[in-house]
């Protein structure tokens, strides 16, 4: 295996596994929200808040799966 | 399927399949994670970024002097805009943390403006592909000691000549000969980048985020500030997890720092390949997307610099009566 | 570091840029804005507060206006009241004086009238007696002179009397 393919592969790997679990992550995150906005609606002003906060904070992980892909692809590290 | 909706994906997909074979883009714009350096006043690497980041300033400004230059007391047009901005940023905070908004509106408020018009300026097109030929090395912001006076010939090359360098170096701008006469790469440097898509910013923000967070923590709590994370009182577990709130209390840091970039840049770089993939119309719904996410990036730095500074100067036995925090979990989750 | 660029020189740009940019903003944006917010705010209550007092003025006006008319009315009515009795009054007056004046003229055509009756009646009486006189003397032939004379005279005039 060439680098340049070791590191395409890397790349996919990270970028693909990384994205498994923020995956799962946000869906629940989502789920959950929408129930409780279903049970109650008035509280969706700080519901909706507080579910983009938690929503930033999970994607952020891919974010970091995707950053070290980049990384790798382009030979930063 | 009503004929008319097969009709229209028809009509998108030959679109679509004839851009790419009648305009294609045949170079991958060159993607590089560190900003380009356009030039080197008295030594200090002038990167596009801080160019974008001075265009942004000016721009920022201009809009608001404009719109506040001469208050009235019956808003009309942009100043009404403002107001509604400030107004609604201003509740939302509210919302978040009644007690501290006051004091850290102009710093939330200010990351909040400044990402949001970061982000979506650089959305405008011309940015990150309008550029000049530089040689590989200048654009580095710490060039190697021996080439770093080596100004390539800028080369005006034709359509087809670039085409047919393309297969050779892989770059917009071919090849040049340096004075030793070897062959080198020329870069396309832009002359402008999105200033959330280099570090430097991203990491000068949140570290101004981060000390916000621990001064504020300090000035309300005082030395029992430090008690959250050294806590040998209240046996073994708890001071464990004190351990790990200091140690996430720094990750944050890097959490800001690479979330604000990797999304900016990750939008880029999307854009940049769609467009390489199929010219017309496949950028445009993520050319949507980006708008919400560089929307949603500003929103979520200025929110979280928010709820870390009310988690941070709000006592622990405070926090136990309230039953936690709502931010505590997701918080908790990411580090 | 290097090839993540991320560069000291170019961080402390960053660094002063952001601050640069929040004291800008702080400057022209959200101070005057808020400012202008909370002024609005107080402005609004203000002139509330007085477009309440207005009104309150208002309803007292009314109220005064009202007063005043009803005022002005009973006075009007009183007015009118006092002048109908005063004309009554008059009127009585008036009438009474000529019911006075009727009964006095009355009276003294009557006493005139029983006055000019008692002359007539006396001149009558006087000239009766004369004429008795001398036609009796005529009749007699002889002048009645004397006691005799003197006793005819009464005789008709008592009879007179009892005419």
């Amino acid at each position: 295996m060439t680098d340049v393919g070791a590191r395409l592969l890397a790349t996919g790997l990270a970028v693909g596994l990384g994205a498994i679990g923020p995956g799962v992550g946000i869906g629940i995150i989502f789920s959950g929200a929408l129930q409780a906005i279903g049970r109650n609606p008035e509280a969706e002003g700080t519901l909706r808040t507080n579910l983009f906060i938690g929503f930033a904070l999970t994607e952020s992980l891919f974010i970091f799966a995707l950053v070290i892909g980049f990384l790798i692809a382009f030979k930063v590290i | 399927m009503k004929p008319r909706t097969l009709i229209t994906a028809l009509v998108v997909l030959v679109v679509m399949i004839g851009s790419r074979l009648l305009f294609p883009i045949k170079v991958l714009p060159e993607v590089s994670v560190a900003a380009e350096v356009l030039g080197r006043p008295a030594g200090f690497p002038f990167t596009n970024s801080i160019l974008m980041t001075i265009v942004v300033d000016i721009l920022l400004m201009l809009l608001v002097i404009m719109a506040t230059r001469k208050m009235a007391l019956v808003p009309r047009g942009a100043q009404n805009l403002w107001e509604l901005a400030v107004e609604t940023f201003y509740g939302l905070g509210e919302s978040v943390d009644r007690r501290n908004i006051r004091r850290m509106f102009t710093l939330t408020a200010t990351i909040f403006t400044f990402v949001l018009f970061a982000n979506m300026l650089a959305l405008v097109p011309g940015v990150g592909s309008v550029g000049m030929c530089r040689a590989r090395e200048a654009a580095l912001i710490n060039p190697p000691a021996a080439q770093s006076t080596n100004e390539p010939p800028v080369a005006a090359l034709t359509q087809d000549e670039i085409n047919h360098d393309v297969g050779a170096s892989g770059g917009a701008c071919g090849t040049y000969q340096t004075a030793d006469g070897r062959t080198e790469v020329a870069t396309l440097v832009p002359f402008f980048r999105s200033p959330s898509a280099d570090l430097n910013t991203t990491l000068a923000i949140a570290l101004i985020s981060f000390f916000a967070i621990e001064y504020f923590g300090f000035k309300d709590l005082g030395i029992g500030y430090l008690g959250k994370f050294f806590n040998i009182k209240e046996g073994p577990y708890i001071a464990l997890v004190g351990i790990l709130e200091l140690i996430s209390e720094f990750v944050r840091i890097m959490s800001f720092t690479f979330r604000l970039f990797g999304n900016i840049f990750a939008g880029e770089v999307v854009l940049a390949v769609m467009a390489f993939l199929v010219p017309w119309l496949l950028p445009l719904p993520f050319y949507g997307l980006e708008i919400f996410v560089a929307f949603m990036q500003a929103f979520i730095f200025a929110i979280l610099t928010i709820a870390f500074i009310n988690q941070a100067t709000t006592a622990h036995h405070e926090a136990d009566a309230h039953g936690g925090h709502v931010e505590a979990s997701p918080v908790d989750a990411a580090h | 570091m290097d090839k993540l660029g991320i560069n000291l020189p170019l961080l402390v740009a960053q660094l002063v840029n952001f601050g640069l940019i929040a004291y800008l903003l702080s400057r022209f944006l959200y101070r005057p804005v808020l400012n202008a917010l909370s002024n609005r705010t107080a402005r609004i209550q203000e002139s509330m507060e007085n477009a309440e007092q207005v009104k309150q003025q208002l309803a007292r006006a009314q109220q005064d206006y009202e007063a005043q008319l009803t005022k002005a009315r009973q006075e009007a009515a009183q007015i009118v009241a006092q002048a109908n009795d005063r004309a009554k009054a008059q009127a009585e007056d008036v009438l009474t004086q000529a019911r006075a004046e009727a009964e006095r003229i009355q009276v003294e055509g009557r006493q005139q009238i029983a006055q000019e009756r008692d002359q007539l009646l006396r001149g009558l009486q006087g000239q009766l007696a004369t004429l008795v006189t001398q036609t009796a003397s005529t009749v007699i032939g002889q002048e009645l002179h004397g006691p005799e004379h003197q006793r005819l005279i009464q005789q008709s005039i008592s009879s007179l009397g009892r005419l």
